[in-house]
């Protein structure tokens, strides 16, 4: 698929496709998206792992295994039913999938937001009260741990829902 | 008319079309028009509610009258 014309630009498109890149890309372009259960499951669980570590420790520890889980689900997206393969656009069955999956995963993390605000917010009434208290986020990375902890809720939950809504790969898949 | 074809013209995924085929997914009343322009027939002759009866049964004289 190399380029024929201009000797200088043939030289430049042979190099090019030397890289293995272009390749690589055409191949990406045509592929079907892969129906994940397994990597955003464990991706969630670590996020959850990792917001748990945060609220008990604080410091950067808690932050750093949401960060890996969210850029984890951040690598895995775009091979998944929520990407756009090789960037085209998306037909009606497309749409549908990722708009099913986006609400799905923004219930989900706004039904998370709800209850963290409601047990923070009675957590601080009960140390109000010096009946005991609950943890609250204090500082930045708190507040930015939780941010990515929701984004991680919110997209994991999407690809799974995706996943779910997109059926079986064909098996005669003929071009 | 191979599924990719058809996908080209009707502008969607050859996976669409091929779930289409095994009834996994059901079409938008444009895209079912559109695929019954392609082959120039009423779009009631390439989707239904009731299940088309197998090429074999038709074949074997069990889908109508033999």
């Amino acid at each position: 698929m190399t380029y024929k014309g201009d000797p200088i630009a043939e030289k430049l498109d042979k190099l090019a496709e030397a890289t293995g890149m272009p390749a690589l890309q055409r191949r990406m372009r045509s592929r079907d998206p892969m129906r994940f259960r397994v990597l955003p499951s464990a991706l969630l669980v670590l996020a959850v792992a990792g917001m748990a570590v945060q609220i008990a420790w604080g410091g950067l520890a808690g932050f750093w295994i949401v960060w890996t889980g969210w850029m984890g689900t951040f690598m895995c997206q775009p091979f998944g039913p929520m990407g756009q393969p090789g960037g085209r656009k998306l037909d009606e069955r497309e749409a549908a999938v990722v708009r099913t999956g986006h609400f799905t995963g923004m219930m989900w993390a706004l039904g998370v937001a709800v209850l963290g605000s409601l047990t923070i917010g009675f957590g601080k009434a009960w140390a109000m009260l010096r009946m005991g208290g609950l943890w609250a986020p204090e500082t930045p990375m708190d507040w930015i741990t939780i941010t990515l902890f929701l984004l991680a809720v919110e997209t994991n939950v999407a690809i799974l829902a995706a996943s779910a809504a997109t059926p079986e790969p064909l098996e005669d898949d003929e071009e | 008319m191979s599924r990719k074809a058809l996908a080209d013209k009707v502008g969607v995924n050859p996976q669409t079309i091929g779930f289409l085929e095994r009834g996994d997914y059901n079409p938008s009343l444009e895209l079912a028009l559109n695929i019954a322009a392609v082959f120039q027939v009423p779009v009631e002759l390439l989707f239904s509610f009731k299940p088309f009866p197998s090429v074999a049964a038709t074949l074997l004289g069990q889908g109508g009258s033999a």
